[in-house]
């Protein structure tokens, strides 16, 4: 070839052997950074722990809505209990529902709960059954009366379901009286 | 026309003198391969353009009109001779030269730009003959040859016309910038699709980020750690707000052992008030833990949320209280010993009206 075509040959093939090499190590970066993400998303314990933070999430949500009514807006209320709860809980709530209400009405109460600390205690993933304990400050209000602030140390336990967790019990943990022990 | 088409059919590639353009050029030359290879190239170029009747008449016409300019062609053809390594190449550029020169008088300007090819076009009949000249390596030796014997075209004909020169380097630049282009072309897919992984790996990164460091909670993930903090803690607690009057050294010990920092601070002021009046009121705390779970384990920090059961007794009253609690604690590992570093308390009063100990 003459001298006039070395040249201008030779800046594509530079160009093209450097994008080459620009491609080859884009490729292994990413297929670096692609496997370290899918090891992490099929990491049993991650997703044990994503599992966990739901629950916990989940529960106290459901359980401030257990503990949270007004008079006023006692169908919603009611119906926010209903679409947190399953099982045997969730019956009793549906079947009770007339007379939780009245009772509400009638006593012109407002409750509202605010979580002053929650922590998952147990956790079976596979069963899909979870227990938590929320502490709430539930600031109660009843007609002709002083708002009040009432210390409340709650459990609860809940079941997957198709929906997502769902509360199935819940309860004050009691404290042992005189001569229990 | 017919005088054309019969040449080819019994020669072997050797037809000159019915060509009469390229004949009157190429007696000067001594050699007599030169005219082989030269009809060799010819037919090897005819193939570009074997379709096109009009470019035919074109050349025809071209070649009626040609021996009026022949002497400044034999020059032209000449001079590339000197580089006697290619010597078909240089003929197929004189030939060409000839009809682009002659091309202008049939009136026909878009012929004369493409009549580089209209040589063949002349010989299309004579398609037999070119198998045997060796077709096959042709091709390419054509083009490269084309391309070479340019610069010493353009110097020697220094003279020729404008379209003519413009038509050279066209011709010449064609293959080398599509080769050229190719590559450019194909080294900016590349790194487009360099540019698109890298993006990839910067999201990959992220979402493995978003899983992993995203979430040093171990809480429960961690079975052994969960359940060897449970335990300590629940001792702890369970000895340090435990009281009795006759053993106050054990609750001592208990609370050097496991509390410091600021949680040292806060228990003496939730029992400052016991420590006076235990040994008068002989009181005696009992405490359990009734539930405690852990919110968070981080390296060597956790924090527990604590239920707790107590039931305060003054002997010498010979009454009992029963008092529920509940609380957070931070702890941190020291060694193999978790110690609780803080209390909170959440604010609430405590059991004799007092508010929750600030440190």
């Amino acid at each position: 070839m003459t001298e006039t075509e070395t040249p201008t040959s030779r800046l594509p093939q530079i160009l093209l052997t450097a994008a080459v090499a620009l491609l080859v190590a884009a490729a292994a970066v990413a297929g670096w950074f692609g496997v370290a993400w899918a090891r992490a998303a099929s990491d049993d314990s991650l997703s044990y722990s994503r599992t966990r933070d739901e629950v916990n999430r989940v529960g106290q949500a459901a359980i401030v809505t257990m503990n949270t009514l007004d008079y006023r807006k006692v169908d919603q209320g009611l119906a926010d209990w209903e679409s947190a709860t399953t099982g045997t809980l969730h019956s009793e709530i549906v079947k009770d529902k007339k007379t939780s209400r009245d009772a509400i009405v009638q006593a012109q109460s407002v409750t509202r709960a605010t979580v002053l600390s929650s922590a998952v205690s147990e956790l079976d993933d596979r069963a899909g059954q979870a227990s938590v304990l929320v502490a709430l400050k539930v600031n109660v209000t009843v007609k002709g009366q002083q708002p009040t602030d009432k210390y409340m140390r709650l459990a609860g336990k809940l079941q997957r379901t198709e929906d997502g967790w769902k509360l199935y019990e819940i309860g004050q943990v009691p404290y042992l009286q005189p001569g229990q022990q | 026309m017919p005088p054309h088409r019969r040449r080819p059919a019994p020669s072997t590639g050797q037809a000159p003198p019915i060509r009469r353009p390229k004949v009157a050029g190429l007696r000067n030359r001594p050699d007599r391969q030169d005219q082989d290879t030269h009809d060799q190239t010819d037919s090897d170029l005819r193939t570009e353009v074997e379709d096109s009747p009009e470019r035919v008449s074109g050349v025809l016409n071209g070649l009626r009109g040609t021996p009026p300019s022949r002497s400044a062609e034999d020059e032209t053809a000449v001079l590339p001779r000197i580089t006697d390594d290619e010597p078909a190449e240089d003929l197929v550029d004189t030939d060409t030269d000839a009809d682009v020169e002659i091309d202008p008088e049939t009136n026909e300007p878009p012929a004369v730009v493409e009549s580089d090819e209209e040589p063949d076009a002349d010989e299309q009949p004579a398609k037999k003959p070119r198998p045997r000249a060796g077709t096959t390596v042709r091709p390419a030796g054509k083009r490269r040859s084309t391309g070479t014997i340019r610069p010493d075209d353009l110097t020697a004909a220094e003279s020729d016309t404008e379209t003519r020169r413009a038509r050279h380097a066209l011709a010449e630049t064609r293959p080398t910038r599509s080769r050229a282009q190719t590559q450019i072309a194909v080294a900016v897919i590349l790194a487009v699709v360099a540019v698109v992984l890298a993006g990839l790996a910067v999201f990959f990164r992220g979402k493995a980020n978003e899983l992993t460091s995203g979430d040093t909670n171990t809480a429960l993930t961690d079975t052994a750690t969960t359940s060897q903090i449970k335990g300590q803690l629940t001792n702890a607690i369970k000895q340090t707000f435990s009281y009795n009057y006759t053993d106050l050294a054990s609750t001592e010990k208990a609370v050097k052992e496991n509390l410091s920092g600021k949680a040292l601070c806060e228990y003496n002021q939730l029992f400052g008030e016991v420590k006076k009046l235990a040994p008068a009121q002989k009181i005696v705390l009992d405490t359990t833990v009734r539930e405690l779970a852990l919110t968070r384990i981080d390296g060597d920090r956790a924090e527990a949320l604590v239920y707790i059961d107590q039931l305060s007794t003054r002997v010498d009253l010979n009454k009992t209280v029963a008092v529920g609690g509940q609380f957070a604690v931070q702890a941190q590992r020291v060694g193999d010993h978790w110690k609780i570093t803080e209390f909170d308390m959440f604010g609430q009063p405590l059991v004799n009206g007092k508010p929750a100990p600030t440190c």
